[in-house]
């Protein structure tokens, strides 16, 4: 039987420490530049992210109930 | 023009690298969706319906078996009965095989139409969950790669005024903090700190730069004793 990938979880897991190394760069590094960035090239891939998890997440739930109920 | 409050280039530099890390995360986790889909697809049609459509004629042979034996058991009780001779007292015990043989030939009937059923609904919800993730892994390359070049213009930027070869600095592979010369990073972010002709992020951009190019002032030290030592 096929194994669930968890995909879902390594991509929300990347997500997370995404955020925090951009947290963490707010040490060194605050500007319009920072600002302009964050709302051009960060917001949009965050929220492209957390789609792309949605949609692995959904597909394992149906893989994993279907080799649940056919196994 | 906005003055630039970058105290360590190192923070975009480092940010710089986990946002590479982050895109093969995500290539890697969306990519792979179709893969998965086809493993268990290919689980369900070849060995699971394979398995089931295999038991069921077995199951089936069982149960005509254990019918003909029953019935068997049955004329014998009725004859026995009727001559009022030695007789077969019940067919009970051919009545329970039957039964249960019959239970299991319909378990596998039902089995081999669930997993059909399965075959058709991953088809159906499936492949749209695996287009999704197609769609969302094509722009998400298309997105951090534009995020990474930007990230790029904003180091060029700042080390072109740092004076400081940019090939040498941006290594993927590499730990920042062994990528940057810890003296050199000194040096080079109280001249980014402390100047007052410190060039601004915001104008990075090819609308900006193309309006003002500012000229890269004379950097005040020169870092970077070896660059060979942090191109491996």
């Amino acid at each position: 039987m096929p194994n669930v990938s968890g995909d879902d979880a390594l991509l929300e897991k990347a997500l997370k420490d995404l955020s925090a190394a951009w947290s963490r760069s707010s040490d060194g590094w605050q500007d319009a530049a920072r600002t302009t960035f964050a709302e051009l090239h960060l917001q949009p891939i965050e929220i492209r992210a957390r789609h792309g998890a949605k949609a692995i997440k959904q597909l394992e739930a149906l893989l994993a109930e279907a080799m649940r109920q056919c196994s | 023009m906005t003055s630039a409050r970058l105290t360590n280039p190192d923070a975009i530099r480092d940010f710089r690298s986990h946002m590479v890390g982050f895109k093969e995360v995500c290539e890697s986790a969306l990519s792979g969706s179709a893969a998965e889909l086809s493993r268990v697809r290919d689980w369900l049609r070849v060995d699971q319906q394979s398995f089931w459509k295999k038991q069921l004629v077995k199951r089936e042979e069982v149960y005509q078996t254990a019918r003909r034996m029953w019935l068997e058991a049955e004329g014998d009780t009725v004859g026995a009965m009727n001559k009022r001779g030695p007789a077969k007292p019940s067919s009970m015990e051919e009545r329970i095989l039957m039964d249960r043989a019959r239970r299991h030939r319909d378990e596998a009937e039902e089995k081999l139409t669930l997993v059909r059923r399965w075959m058709l609904k991953i088809e159906q919800d499936g492949e749209p969950l695996v287009n999704q993730c197609q769609s969302h892994d094509f722009a998400l390359r298309e997105e951090c790669g534009k995020a990474i070049t930007q990230l790029d213009r904003l180091l060029d930027q700042v080390y072109a005024y740092l004076a400081v070869p940019t090939a040498d600095l941006r290594i993927d592979a590499m730990p920042a903090t062994e990528a940057l010369p810890p003296a050199t990073s000194a040096v080079e972010t109280s001249a980014v700190a402390s100047s007052p002709a410190a060039p601004s992020l915001t104008a990075a951009s090819p609308e900006a730069e193309a309006e003002a190019p500012a000229p890269a002032p004379e950097p005040a030290t020169r870092p970077v004793a070896a660059p060979e030592a942090h191109r491996a």
